[in-house]
This record gives structure tokens, sequence and C-alpha cells, in this order.
């Protein structure tokens, strides 16, 4: 059946041409989101801490206040930027440090046999921990806020990478460049970084742009539970979670994180698509 | 034993034991012989094939030839030396001198590396100096591929032209002694005469000693001019091709005979046109 | 009634804009057996798949196959259902992949046997028993009830070859039956297949590159390259007087037996070049620039032309040319 293989790889090789379209759009709806969060490092339009009751429950397309402000007369349009933010900076890291520790841990694991097994029996544990209680115990002793919720999400997702990177890594370890490079002599550390690193890349990044996705829902709901973000700091979910407080005073206000959460994981979840489906045939195996 | 007639490469009493897992708590574990005793050669410039079924120990003499696993018990020698007791010095010269080509050539090359890379790394992993560039051109050269397939990548190959590049990574360190495993078996019929002719004319015009494994025993004949069968981690008959094609003695030897078909004849042997 | 039992007409197979079988036409009158064969990319494969209706999302086909009276191609997947299997069963290339690893290699015949013929539990299994028996499969009743990788790769393909007889089908497809098999029970594999064959005058569509196990197996054979069938007839006249360069060029590529009083180290003939890939397919005759007699008018697409043994080529080999 390989004709059938190399027939549709080849196709897919043509078609990577014409449904660029998830990678536009998802890089384009992530990217304005970046920028939004980089912005409101340097500008919003109000202080998001500062309440003024004179000003409250304004509805949107008030002038100066886009987005209407909130029943403590805090600027919604504002807490959008700053939540986007967190919710990016939080989601990102997270996925970024279990991208980082998991890739690591999974290459070892694929690499040296006699810590295969301790490193995924570690993983099994910390999948095993359901993650909200994980957070709420973390909160209740070091108290919530950002680090915190990075912490937890970080062992939350750190597994999936281990397994990722893992079974990646094995099948590219059983490939017979791998034997040829031992034959010329090459050592495990460049075997490890110069040929499996390069080649399981394309899946790691697919991964990075999923959890990045899970970080930013994950935060959300953390911090709706109120085991996440808190104030000073705004996050989308804790937006969230101070409209449940204003259901029937001021309804919308619900709407626009959430609409935030929702676009943001759309987008980076196209993002990833698109990127998977551009690197697939180009340097899978199978080609031809 | 005058110099030209040791053997280049050969083991004597080669045995290769590999550790199943667990089936119970407490005792050893289980053993598989993968080699029994097994006593191969090959002299310079000779062309040696190893035929056998799947299963038969042929991948695992084959690693033990190439130097990629020591064999449990037995001697393995290079040039008459004993290889994995000897000093850095000659493992050096053996591992520069005993190369391989594999099956699968999709498989044999990094397919994110350009085969301008990936024909560089045997020069920098063995740490052969020289003129580099110059040293690929002359092995794309003598594989008639020509300089415009170093920027390309594995994909933009066909499978016969992928395996000439894999044969031509395996003169680059200038060996003594090439192992080509199954060579053509991932190919088309009429691409496998391609790599068969190349590999007979490089035995010639380099005075290469090749050692063959392939389950064709047609392949062989062409190639070769010693053929040796093995099974069960033995080898059961060593014979010129014409010999064991008229005179098999062993029992997998016949079995083997028996199972070639050529065009012309019927399932029974019998002449159809 | 039909007096065949297959019949392609001009049978294209498309990916999008990518033609994998271009235009293929051929009979398989009852109890004839006919090799498709062809190298890697030539579109057997496909073809074979899509006579059976089994091909993947998003391929599409055009052309007319018939068989049993109704055009397959055509069909609606109930009537496909109750051909396949009973009139038409096809033996695939890889018995581990082939069989279902989690039931019981007994459940599995004995469910066609039911499916097909309407017969008891009993009936089935007694039935089985039999065909196991013609496979030269001993212990049966134990095979019965063993899981598919508990036996080895020639025994499962026997399995497949019972379950492909059982319902007495008019033609058998058989997709590279023994390429995965060790190569000491390849022969015997294919003992039995014919024997079968014979035994219930079944027509037989024999796939597959392996040029001698046509030859052993079959009284036809088309040829296909580029997916397109360039020579097709009686192996008896294709093999001996190939007519399309092609063809000669494949029989002589085989490294044959006769040869070896030369002590290694012959020059095989070879075909210089490699098979188009099929998104750079040229317009004309797929095989052109391979070709040591193409001309200018090669650029056109050559027909298959003549009666018993037909060529597709501006330039056909005369018949005093040896091919085997």
């Amino acid at each position: 059946m390989s004709e059938v293989l190399n027939v549709a790889k080849v196709k897919a090789k043509r078609t990577r041409k014409k449904s660029r379209l998830p990678l536009i759009i998802g890089g384009t709806i992530t990217g304005v989101m970046i920028l939004i969060g980089i912005i409101s490092v340097f500008w919003i339009p109000m202080d998001v801490n500062v309440s003024d009751p004179s000003i409250r429950m304004l509805p949107i397309g008030t002038a100066h206040h886009l987005f209407g402000t909130d029943y403590l007369g805090r600027d919604v349009s504002s807490m959008l930027m700053t939540g986007i933010r967190t919710s990016i900076i939080i989601g990102s890291c997270a996925a970024f440090l279990a991208l980082f520790i998991g890739t690591i841990l999974g290459m070892l694991a694929a690499s040296i046999s006699k810590l295969d097994e301790p490193i995924m029996r570690m993983a099994d544990i910390f999948m095993a921990m359901p993650g909200i209680i994980f957070a709420l115990v973390l909160a209740s002793t070091i108290g919530a806020g950002y680090l915190t919720t990075i912490f937890a999400l970080t062992s939350f997702f750190t597994p999936a990478f281990v397994r990722v990177t893992r079974a990646s890594s094995m099948r590219v370890l059983s490939e017979d460049y791998i034997s040829v490079a031992r034959l010329y002599g090459r050592g495990r550390m460049f075997i490890t970084f110069r040929h499996v690193l390069p080649n399981i890349s394309s899946i790691l990044i697919v991964q990075f742009t999923i959890y990045f996705a899970a970080g930013v829902l994950s935060e959300a709901g953390l911090s709706f539970l109120g085991v996440g973000i808190n104030r000073p700091s705004v996050s989308l979910g804790m937006m969230l979670h101070e409209a449940v407080e204003q259901i029937g005073i001021t309804d919308p206000l619900n709407v626009w994180p959430g609409l935030c959460i929702v676009i943001l994981v759309i987008g980076l979840n196209l993002l990833g698509d698109g990127l998977r489906d551009h690197f697939d045939p180009r340097f899978s195996q199978r080609v031809r | 034993m005058t110099p030209s007639q040791i053997p280049i490469i050969q083991t004597i009493g080669a045995c290769q034991e590999y550790k199943l897992p667990r089936t119970s708590l407490f005792g050893d574990r289980p053993v598989l012989a993968a080699l029994k005793n097994v006593d191969f050669y090959a002299m310079e410039g000779e062309s040696v094939g190893i035929v056998g079924e799947s299963g038969a120990g042929k991948s695992t003499l084959t690693r033990i030839l190439v130097g990629m696993e020591k064999p449990s018990s037995g001697s393995f020698k290079f040039k008459n030396q004993e290889v994995w007791s000897s000093d850095d010095e000659f493992k050096h010269e053996f591992r520069r001198s005993v190369q391989m080509v594999l099956q699968n050539p999709r498989s044999s090359f990094d397919p994110r590396m350009t085969i301008a890379q990936s024909l560089l790394q045997p020069l920098k992993g063995l740490k052969i100096g020289g003129d580099h560039q110059k040293r690929i051109h002359e092995v794309l050269d003598q594989v008639g591929l020509g300089v415009d397939s170093l920027k390309k990548y594995p994909y933009e190959f066909s499978g016969g032209q992928l395996q000439r590049v894999a044969i031509a990574r395996a003169l680059i360190p200038n060996p003594k002694v090439l192992i080509a495993d199954e060579p053509v078996s991932a190919l088309d019929v009429s691409i496998q005469a391609q790599v068969l002719n190349l590999l007979n004319d490089l035995v010639k015009d380099l005075n290469l000693t090749l050692i063959l494994i392939t389950h064709d025993l047609s392949v062989v004949s062409y190639v070769t001019t010693r053929v040796a069968i093995m099974v069960d981690g033995e080898i059961a008959e060593v014979d010129s091709p014409k010999s064991l094609f008229q005179n098999p003695k062993s029992m997998i030897a016949k079995s083997f005979v028996d199972s070639v078909l050529t065009v012309g004849k019927g399932i029974e042997g019998e002449s159809l046109f | 009634m039909e007096n065949f039992a297959l019949k392609v007409e001009n049978l294209v197979v498309a990916l999008d804009d990518l033609t994998a079988v271009r235009g293929v036409s051929f009979t398989i009158r009852k109890g004839e057996r006919w090799g498709l064969v062809g190298e890697s990319g030539a579109g057997k494969s496909l073809t074979a798949l899509a006579i059976m209706g089994l091909l993947q999302e998003g391929w599409k086909t055009s052309g007319a196959v018939w068989h049993d009276g109704i055009n397959l191609l055509q069909a609606s997947d109930k009537t496909l259902s109750s051909r396949r299997g009973r009139t038409m069963s096809m033996v695939f290339q890889d018995p581990t992949t082939a069989l279902n690893p989690v039931a019981k290699v007994g459940k599995q015949i004995t469910w066609i046997l039911r499916h097909h013929m309407h017969v008891s539990k009993s009936e089935a299994y007694a039935q089985s028993l039999v065909l196991l028996n013609k496979m030269n499969l001993p212990r049966p009743e134990s095979i019965m009830d063993s899981y598919p990788h508990q036996l080895s790769g020639g025994q499962r393909q026997r399995i497949m070859i019972a379950m492909a007889l059982a319902c007495y089908p008019e033609l058998i497809i058989a997709d590279e039956p023994t390429t995965a098999l060790d190569v000491t029970v390849q022969k015997q594999v294919l003992r039995l297949l014919d024997a079968a064959v014979t035994e219930r005058n079944c027509g037989l569509l024999l796939i597959t590159h392996d040029l001698p196990v046509i030859a052993a197996m079959c009284e036809n054979v088309a040829v296909m390259y580029g997916g397109r069938i360039v020579e097709a007839g009686a192996i008896a006249e294709v093999f001996t007087n190939p007519r399309h360069p092609y063809t000669r060029g494949l029989l002589a590529s085989q490294p044959t037996l006769d040869n070896i009083d030369l002590d290694g180290g012959t020059r095989l003939p070879s075909i210089r070049g490699a098979v188009p890939p099929l998104y750079a397919m040229p317009e004309g005759c797929a095989f052109a620039d391979r070709c040591d007699f193409a001309t200018s008018k090669c650029k056109e697409l050559p027909e298959l032309d003549g009666h018993t043994h037909r060529v597709a080529c501006w330039n056909p080999l005369t018949s005093s040319v040896k091919g085997a």
C-alpha cells in the first residue's frame, strides 16, 4: 500500500499551499492578542484597581470607556487588556517550562534505559494528581498569585510533554541513521541534540501551542474558582469570578472576558494545526 | 599462513546471546541464543554472501561484523587482530575500514540534513582530515550522482538514488570492507539491477571486500563468489553459488534453492514455455 | 448472463488533481488467471482497491467495473457488501494486519460463512475445518481456537486464503500475497493458492511486482506502468516475445539462475532512470524518457492496440527479440 501513502503525502505537500488558512488566521489572532498584551504594559486607558463609584455600571460604547465599567466603576477595557496580558504570560510560561523540563526528561528517558522507568513513573504520579486540588493546596500554603498558578500548571502539563518527547525520541532513535551516527563515533550528546531534537522539534512546537491554549483555559478556571490570580493582578478568569457577583447588576461583564478567552484559544489552536500541517509532509520520514 | 591467506575480517566461534524480559520473579532471565558458534570469514577483495531467513541470525552476525555489538563469546578479528580487546588506535582504524549500507535508504539519513551535511558526518565523526569537499565530490562521482545532489534533502530522492547516496557515504572513509545488509530488498526490480551493478563495479575498481546479506538467492548469485547459508543462528553450508544450486547439501540450502522461482519455470519447476 | 468474472472499463482513480490510475481496461473470464504486474507507483494496488471498493476517503473513481451484473463503482455499500467475500474476495499482502488481532481465527472464518451463506454455527464450524484442512494446516481445531498473533506468517496467509475461498467466489484478487512471507514459505503458499483456485475454478487477479510468481501462477498478464496498462496478453506470448520496451527491460533485469556459470561480478541489464513521480507525469508515454526506442511521436499517449497480445507503444519491438 506504499503507493497509496506516497500519493497521499505528495498530495499533502501540494495542498499545503491551499490550506495555509489555519496558519494565517491562527497566527493573526494570536499575534493581535500578544500585541494587546504588550501594549497593556505601557498604556491602559485607566488604572484597573481604582474604583470610582461615580462612573460605575456604564454601558458599552461610553466615551472613554469602550466596554463600559463594572459595578465599582473600574474600566472594563483596561481590565481586558491587562487580563489578556496575564493570561498570555501565564499560559506561555507554564507551557514553556513544561516544554523545557518535559523535553529534557523525555529525551533522557528515551536514551538512557535505566532512567526510563523512574522518569515515567514520576510522570504518572504527577498526572494522577488532580490539578485543581494541587492548585488549591498551593494557594493555601504559598498563597495564590502568578507564581503559584504557573507552578501548578507547569506540574500539571509536564508529564504530557515527557510522554510525547519520550515517544517521539524513541521513534527517532530506532531509525537507521542513529545507528550510523553511533558507528561514526558520535556520542550521546551529539545524537540527542543534533539528531533527535531537530527531528522532534516540529512535534514539540505544535504541543507547545496546544498547552499554551490549555494554560490560558486552565488559568481561567483556577482564577474563576479563586485559587489563581487575585486582585491587584487582573486576569480573564478573575474577571469571570467577579462577574459572578455581578449577575443581574451588570450582565455583559461575563461576556467580554469569556469572549477573549475563546478567541485566544481558537487562535492558538488554529496556529497549532497550521504549524502541524506545515511541518508534517516536508520532513516526515515516509514522504515519497 | 601468508598475509594474503589471512582473512581480512573473520569471526571464530562467535556466539551471541540476548537476555529476554523476565518471565518469573525469581531465577535467571531466559536467554535467546541468536548466534551459535559461527565461523565466518572474508578474504581481501572477495565478495561473500550471507543468506538466511528472518530470525536466522544474519542481522546479529552483521552487527558483530560491523562492530556494533560485541559477541558474548568467541573471537572477532580484523586484519587478524582481535577488535574488541585492541587499543584505541586500532579500533579507530577498524571503524574507518569497515562500513555499512543498510536496507532502507529512507531510514539511513537524517531527514533534516542535506545530503552535503550527511556526507560530512563520517568525515567529522571519524575525524578524517584532508579536503572534505574534494572527497565528497569524489564519492558522488564514483556512484554516478551529480554535485547538484548536495543541496537536496533525502525526500527529494527516489529509493534507488538514495541508496546510491548511502553507498557513497559508506565509501567516504575509504573502507576496505563494505557490508551491505539487504541493499536492494526495498527497491524495485529494475532499480535493483542498477545498484547491484554499481556494487560489482566498486568491488572491482576499489578492490573492496563485499559482504552482502540477503534473503534472495538470485541476487547473491550475481554479486558474490561464495555464499554462507544461515539458519537458527548457525552457518549451515558455505559454497559457491553455482555449487549451491546444483548440489545443495543441507536442508535449509535445499529449501532455499527450491524456493527460487524464475520466469519460465512453473511452481514445480516444470518448463512453461 | 455474462461469461466474465470481472470487466474493467476505463478505470480512472484520482486524488484531487493527481491521477494515479489513468484508464485501465481488461476482462477476466470465469476461471481465467490474470497477473497484474508493475513496480511501485504503477497503480496496481490502487486498481485492486478500486475494484473492491476499498479506497480511502478522498479518492475518486470513474469508468466502470462490472461484476456479477452490477457496476461496482456505482454500487451502494449494501450491494458491495453482499458481493465482497462472497462472489469476489481479496487476499492482502500483510497477513498480520489483515486479520483482526482481537478475534479468534475460528470466529473470523465462521463469520464469513454465516454472513454470506447463512449457515448454522455448527455447519460453519465444520466447513471451516474442511477449509483449513485444504490449506494443509495441521490440527485445524486448535488453529480455530487461536488468535492471529499466536500463528506464523505463513499460517496466517493460508487462513486468509481459506477465508477468501470460503464462499466459492467467482474471482479472487490477491495483492502481493507472498511478498511479506519468508522465502522458504512462499512457494508452499503459492502452491496452495494454485490448487485451490484450480479446484474451485475461480478467476484470479494476482497483483505483484514479482515476475516469476506471475509466470508460475497465471496464464495471462497485464503490465502496468505510470498508471496504465502498457502490454497485455498470454504470458507465454508476452514473456517470450515482449513488445513493449518496458516489459523487455523488466524481464531482462531479473536476476536468473541460468547464468550462474559466471562467478559473480556480471552486469545485470537495468532500465536507466526512474519512474516519474505522480505529480510530474509526462504528457505522452510515461516511459519515453527511459526508453531506448523513443521517438518524437512518443509525446503523444499511445493506446492499447492489438488483439490477443496488446501493446500501448508507437514503436513496439518486433518478435525477434527474446525477453526471458
